[in-house]
């Protein structure tokens, strides 16, 4: 697993490994709302409070930079307006061979398997089917 | 290489399997505007304009390997084309399914310290630069110890930095053997190189994987490969190729066994030379007892136990 210790971090997800990568669902991992707008805990365990100190970022398709964090989550999870409900959906989980960048002000590290963090002047590795 | 759509946020790693090389960013400034690359800091992104990137005092100047970056398209939209970076994957979602080959380690355990994963980072309000040393920081789940590159060696003590307690392993990796604090890491060593080829001779531990078999990376200082290309084993001084200018040895389908260049047709500089390849955790005499009554088993259970009756 990597840690997310720093408050922003790039990275590619899904590696080459003994265990085939599978992809993660971000609600289930750090929590989401139910229909009655009650906080869901992820597996993570991060408390609500905690959990809305983060932004995991990605490029869409389109080209456009997009977010998923628990204020998407209470905002659209729900709506019952089905064309707002499908804004966040259209990223809600990390999928095996993108890249996304995480915003993280928490206090405690950010477990996410699976991520390889980058950074300026440091080879982290290659990219390969 | 990727094809560049005609869109304007792309993110993305430069770097495959096939091939690797820093590409000049002042060159696509005709189609990039801005670079964007996380800062060893931890906290901020380095920025970079393309057309400034030519600049002595810019800060990025090239797509380099092993590195993500996000950009974004210069000029009006009507004025985009479709161009090309050589060696870059893009990582924009549903583009790609493909997979990283980590150059480190992404977690190991040490004998008698605990399990260290790879992390974004030191504490950035404790070290500058948060990536020490511009290398990965390693830490326990609960944070009681770090692995750390000090510039040449690293080190596991209790705070990124700090050498006090601090015990270190003589290696580039992070995941080498610390004296008697043995990794779990898997390992092999070549020897029999000779000349300027010695260099290659050593001790190689796990770093990552490539065609489901582990990628061995030299321990002394990081400068060669060992993987699996598919059908043979080779060992190179670049990283999982043999593309470009690199030098390479080609063994066999087993990963233990001879690297022969002998004949000269068997790898590229390093000619005349032949070398074994033996799988470190399985060195024969170091799994002998002296009273035979302990319980022995190696990874296959395919080698034989050699007692001290044997040698």
């Amino acid at each position: 697993m990597a840690l997310i210790t720093t408050s922003k971090s790039l990275g590619w997800y899904g590696v080459h490994g003994a265990s085939d990568c599978v992809s993660t669902s971000l609600p289930e991992q750090f929590g989401t709302y139910a229909s009655n707008g009650s906080f869901q805990q992820g597996k993570s365990g991060l408390s609500e409070s905690q959990a809305k100190l983060m932004s995991i970022w990605t490029m869409l398709p389109s080209g456009s930079a997009w977010p998923w964090n628990l204020s998407m989550e209470q905002k659209y999870r729900n709506h019952p307006i089905p064309s707002l409900r499908d804004l966040v959906k259209q990223h809600d989980s990390l999928k095996c061979g993108q890249m996304y960048w995480i915003t993280w002000t928490g206090s405690s590290d950010l477990n996410i398997p699976g991520f390889i963090p980058t950074a300026f002047g440091v080879d982290m590795g290659r990219i390969s089917d | 290489m990727a094809n560049i759509d005609k869109i304007n946020g792309i993110s993305g790693f430069q770097g495959t399997d096939l091939s690797c090389g820093s590409v000049s960013l002042y060159g696509l400034r005709n189609f990039i505007d801005k670079v964007f690359v996380s800062s060893p800091n931890g906290t901020s992104y380095t920025v970079q304009t393309t057309s400034g990137a030519n600049s002595p005092f810019a800060a990025v100047k090239n797509f380099d390997c092993g590195i993500g970056y996000i950009f974004f398209r210069a000029g009006a939209e009507s004025s985009w084309s479709t161009f090309n970076i050589p060696n870059f994957e893009v990582g924009n979602l549903a583009s790609t399914n493909k997979r990283c080959t980590t150059l480190f380690p992404e977690s190991f355990t040490i004998t008698g310290k605990g399990t260290f994963h790879l992390t974004s980072g030191a504490d950035p309000s404790k070290v500058s630069p948060a990536w020490y040393s511009k290398m990965p920081v390693y830490k326990t789940a609960n944070g009681s110890l770090s692995a750390w590159f000090d510039g040449s060696v690293y080190q596991i003590s209790g705070s990124v930095g700090n050498k006090s307690g601090a015990i270190n392993n003589s290696s580039y990796l992070p995941n080498a053997h610390y004296g008697d604090a043995k990794s779990s890491s898997s390992m092999i060593e070549i020897s029999g190189f000779t000349g300027s080829s010695a260099a290659a001779n050593g001790q190689y531990f796990e770093v990552g994987y490539l065609n489901k078999q582990p990628l061995f990376r030299n321990a002394k200082d990081g400068k060669f490969y060992y993987f699996f290309n598919g059908s043979t084993w080779v060992l190179s001084d670049t990283p999982i190729t043999v593309n470009g200018n690199a030098c390479y040895i080609n063994g066999g389908s087993s990963k233990t066994g001879a690297l022969d260049n002998s004949g000269g047709s068997n790898g590229k500089c390093f000619d005349g030379q032949k070398a074994n390849v033996r799988d470190g955790a399985m060195d024969s005499r170091s799994l002998a007892v002296e009273d035979e009554k302990s319980l022995l088993s190696t990874e296959d259970k395919l080698n034989v136990m050699i007692t001290e009756e044997n040698l």
